[in-house]
Formats: C-alpha cells, structure tokens, sequence
C-alpha cells in the first residue's frame, strides 16, 4: 500500500507540472510514433509482398529475356527463343506445364471509330491451364489456333471497355496493327497489381501469330513454367539456367542474357530492400527514443535539483531515500508510458495517413511495433530515470533543507 | 525520553575540522518544553538535526524512547523520524500546490500503515489549529501564521513523541507569532513535548526549560519558576 502512495506522490508531482511532463515524454512521443510507423510499413510491405508472390504462384519458375543490366532500358534481348523451351521441357525433370510468351511494344487496336493503345501478349494455349488467366466468356485458344497461327484474340476488360460501349465483343473483329483479329472470348478482369500496373490492359493471341503477324520476330520474351515438384523448385531453377547458358554460348564469368525467378527469388530480393529500409528507420527511431531518454533525464535533473528543499523536507517527514528513488522513479516510468501510448496513437494516424496517400505504402497494425515500443519506453524509463532518482535519494536531508 | 551522552559533531571539508559540538549531555523527560538558545554558529542548528535524526553524530550515543538510535541505518532513521518525530521549520516548508489537508496528510505517504482514519484525523487538526474554515486553502492563499499552522498540524498528524521546532516564529509578524507561541504552549499544556530553538528571549521564556549553547557546548540549563519541583 506504501508503495501505491508513492506511486501516488509521483502521479501528483507529473500533474502539478503539466508543461514539464510533456517536454518529458516529448522525445518518447516522437521516438515511439517513428517506431510505430516504420514497424507498420514493414509489416504493411510484407503483406503486399506475400500478395504479389501469390499472384505470381508459389509453384512457377519464370524465365525472361535480358540480363540484369537490360532491366528497365527498354532494350530487348532476342537470344531467347521457342527451341529454348522445348529444351527445358526434355531435359529438367519434375516440371509440368511450359508456356513461352511474347508480349509486343504498345500496340494499337482499333474497333469501328473506337481505338485505344495496349499490350498485345502471344500465349499458348497452356497459359489458361497455369491459372494464369480465365476465361469469362467465349473460349480459349486450342492448339489449331496456334498451328495454323489463326487470328483470333482474348480481351481483357480495359480494352473492352475502351473499344466495345456495351456491345457483346465476342464476335467481332477488331484491328491490331493492321492485322484483323476476330474476338473469340473475353478475360475475367485480374484487378490492378500495384499503381500503374493494370492487368486487364491486354489482349491475348496465340504465341504463333503474335510472333509471326503482328511482329516477324523469331524470339520470345518469356517462358512461364510450372513446377510438379515444389520440394526441388530452387534446383530446377539452377538447372534451367545451366541448361540456357549452354544454349546461348554464355563463357563462364559472363552474365546471363535472361533471368530466372522463383517466389523465393522475389521473396528474399524485396525483403532485403524492406528490411535494409526498416533497419535504418528503425535506428533512426532508436536513435530518437535515446535522445529523448536524455532530455527526459535532464529535465530531470533540473526539476531534482529545483524541488531539493521539497525532497528535503520529504525526507525529515519520514522519507527514507529508497522512498525517494521510488518516487522519482514512478515519475519517469510513468511519463515514458504515457508517451507511448500518445506515441503509439501517433504513430497510427500517420500511418493510416501515408498509407492513404501512397498507394504502395500500406501500413498496418503491428502487435510487434506495440510490444516493441512497451519495452522500449520502459526501458528508457527505468533507464534514464534512474540517475535523477538517485542524486534525489542522495541528498542530505538537512543539506536539502537548508 | 531523550538521553545525550558526549554528543560530537565534526564537519570536516578539507584539511579543515571544525568540531561544531563538543561533548554534550542532556536529558529531556517526556512532556517537557524545552527552548534552545544561542547566537549563530553556536551549533544549536546543528543539535537539532542530530536531535530531529536528519543526521548522525560523529561522537557519543543518543537514546530515545531508551533505543540508540545513533548507528540506525536510514531506512530505520527515516522511520523513527516518521513515527516519533514531528518537525516545524522556520520556513514552513508546505507543498505550495497541495491544500492543507494534503499538506497534513504528507507525513502518512511514508507510514508503515496508512491509518483508515486519516482524513479525519487531519481535518480535526487543522480545526485544532483554527483553520477549520481553510481546509482547502492552498498554502498561497494563507497567511504566514495560518501556514505555519498547518506546519504544526502536519508535524502532528503521526502522533509523535517529540515536536522539534526551528525558529518558527523567525519569519512571522508579532501578531502571528504570538498566535504561534500560544498555540505551542497549548500544545504543552495537552502534555506535548516540546523541542525549540530560537535566539529570542522573549520568545524562549515561554518555555518551561531554556538551554543556551555557547561554542559548541550547553553553558547554561534552566528551568521556569512555574515549572520548578
């Protein structure tokens, strides 16, 4: 019960000086809300990173044309070609479907007086199988679309809505670079994958007539696989790639002309972007509780030194300096919870509020910030607090009164 | 109730040692009302502290209440001072932002047992005192003699044995030290004992026993002639 008393004293002491408590807990508040903020991106960009990789099928190895420096130039790598695939097929065991792609420069469709630009993507038939992409409605390629390198094509709904006002597209034939394709099905619309990324801004053609047709080239950018045996993913993935530098007369030291991904890949490459990130926020955060901690302990040791007679006076009254300590202590505990918890609410509405304004920046509540930040404080608390709290329980009793 | 046997005290800063006390005994039985006189730098400051158990002597042994009090640590210091001792200063030394009863109250935070009664027991105090009607006054809204006491109401709320008081009339107008000194010889008369230092005479001759202190040893021991066996 003394010590609730104590506790009480303390209490009384952070009420009396309201301006002096919040200078105290001002470096927590700051310290904890970055804290707060940084542990809510991480977990915010983890989410959306797990989403991503789901999108992208914890079951597929992809490979794409062009080395790492390629990536961005708008250059285009043409060493990887159909035969490549055919190769992966024989010689890599466990993998099921294998589907290449060649996805065109921006090309411009047109229907009647409609026209809009947009990506034309040539598929095989496997693509709908991978669950990459459904049909919504109309039918799919087959494999004498892709023989006889028929002109048919799957829209995806931007372009729907672009070209057809309501009209059923299924049907008809729309222009793509001059070439006439009749619209044999439509696409279920997939949603945006992240700001300016919309993946319903597509047609699809079978792989043959968008290779032939529509460019005359003789490469493609891509090749979709699919793994049966997700235990040997990583392994199969280095195969291919051994099997495709083979291919393309890559010397030892040379980097390749194509690139392999896995989930994994992806997984480990972000999350090392996210975690440097959150690693130097963090600190930054750290950084910012310990200088608060050291305000705190100075205002502390300003306020120990102008209350000397009161704690004096304390002591004569009965006050043993242990009591003192306590006292003194409570104080700094207490303004360092406070502050996370004011802190911890700041942190949330800023948050929520760059989670609102930038769309790939998701924030989201952290169980971990929260414990992390309770410990923090507390540990400044006791820390910080600790050396006033001594120099109080330190005085004389008859020195402090004088 | 109180027994001194060779009390020393040697501040030391330095090379330099000034013995402030030099071997004092005394005694003080319990419902005595004792004024302690002398010139500054006389040590009678110096005494109280001792007396009062804020500090410890460098010689001799004290008892009171028959336990040496003299090697207590702090925690059993700080206890006896809580328990036995009750303090007014010339200062006054209130809480400025508690109101009286709070400031009454401050000696129990540190009790071993918080009694149940408590508030009562200050309000009853302050009433004592005559400031029934300013039980929430905080010490700025009171005069010097209404704040001294609410001083002495504090310095009474643990039930003390001894009252210890240092001055306290040194910052007060002759109206309220009046009022002051009546109220400790009321205390008296209830069988108080009583403990204080002051320089003047007029204000020690109320007491029932005047000590005076000249350079670090009582010189002179006297009792009133009211109080004489």
């Amino acid at each position: 019960m003394k010590a609730a008393r104590l506790a009480r004293e303390g209490l009384r002491a952070l009420s009396e000086h309201p301006l002096r408590t919040l200078f105290m807990m001002t470096g927590t508040i700051l310290g904890i809300a970055s804290l707060t903020v940084v542990m809510a991106m991480n977990d915010g960009a983890r989410t959306t990173l797990e989403q991503r990789l789901e999108m992208f099928g914890y079951d597929m190895i992809r490979v794409r044309a062009g080395g790492m420096q390629q990536t961005g130039t708008g250059r285009r790598d043409t060493t990887l070609k159909i035969p490549d695939a055919q190769a992966i097929a024989v010689q890599v065991e466990g993998l099921g479907l294998i589907s290449p792609m060649y996805r065109t420069h921006e090309t411009a469709v047109k229907y009647r007086n409609a026209n809009t630009t947009t990506r034309a993507v040539g598929v095989t038939q496997d693509i709908f199988e991978m669950r990459e992409m459904e049909i919504a409605k109309g039918r799919a390629f087959d494999a004498l679309d892709e023989d006889q390198m028929r002109r048919v094509c799957v829209l995806g709904q931007t372009v729907i809505d672009a070209l057809f006002s309501g009209e059923d597209p299924v049907g008809r034939n729309i222009q793509a670079n001059r070439v006439s394709l009749r619209v044999i099905g439509t696409l279920v619309p997939r949603g945006a994958a992240g700001p300016g990324h919309d993946r319903d801004d597509l047609i699809l053609l079978p792989l043959s007539t968008a290779m032939r047709r529509l460019d005359r080239v003789d490469y493609v950018n891509g090749i979709n696989i699919q793994t049966e045996d997700l235990d040997r993913i990583d392994a199969q993935a280095e195969e291919i790639e051994a099997i495709l530098r083979e291919r393309h007369h890559i010397d030892p030291g040379e980097e390749d002309d194509f690139m392999v991904f896995t989930a994994g890949d992806i997984m480990e490459f972000r999350m090392r972007t996210v975690n440097q990130l959150s690693i130097l926020l963090g600190a930054l955060a750290l950084l910012c509780l310990v200088v608060g901690g050291a305000v705190l302990m100075n205002i502390m040791l300003v306020s120990v030194g102008s209350r000397t007679s009161e704690i004096g006076l304390r002591r004569a009254l009965g006050a043993s300096s242990r009591d003192i300590f306590a006292q003194l202590l409570v104080e700094s505990v207490v303004v360092n919870l406070l502050g996370m918890v004011v802190g911890t609410g700041l942190g949330y509405v800023v948050s929520w509020v760059v989670g609102r304004l930038v769309e790939d920046m998701p924030a989201t509540f952290s169980w971990t910030g929260l414990a992390l930040a309770a410990g923090f404080s507390l540990v400044v608390g006791v820390g910080f607090g600790t050396l006033p709290a001594r120099r109080a329980a330190s005085l004389q009793p008859v020195e402090a009164l004088r | 109730m109180i027994r001194l046997r060779g009390i020393e005290k040697t501040f030391t800063s330095g090379t330099l040692e000034t013995r402030v006390l030099q071997g004092i005994d005394l005694d003080v039985a319990e419902g005595e009302y004792v004024a302690l006189m002398g010139a500054s730098g006389t040590g009678k400051s110096t005494l109280m502290n001792l007396l009062g158990c804020l500090d410890r002597p460098t010689g001799g042994t004290y008892h009171l209440d028959d336990r040496d009090v003299t090697g207590l640590s702090d925690e059993e210091l700080s206890r006896v001072r809580n328990e036995k001792i009750g303090f007014v200063f010339q200062q006054f030394h209130l809480l400025p932002r508690a109101d009286a009863v709070q400031n009454v109250l401050l000696p129990l935070v540190y009790a071993r047992k918080y009694p149940v009664d408590a508030r009562a027991r200050a309000e009853g105090l302050l009433g004592m005192v005559g400031l029934g009607d300013r039980m929430h006054h905080q010490p700025g809204q009171l005069s010097g003699g209404q704040q001294q006491r609410v001083a002495i109401a504090r310095a009474l709320i643990a039930e003390p044995r001894i009252l210890f008081a240092d001055e306290p009339t040194g910052n007060l107008d002759r109206d309220s030290t009046r009022e002051i000194m009546d109220l400790f010889t009321r205390l008296h008369s209830q069988g108080h004992s009583i403990i204080m230092v002051t320089h003047d005479p007029a204000t020690a001759s109320r007491a029932s026993r005047i000590l005076e202190m000249v350079d670090g040893r009582i010189v002179s021991d006297r009792r009133s002639e009211e109080d004489r066996p």
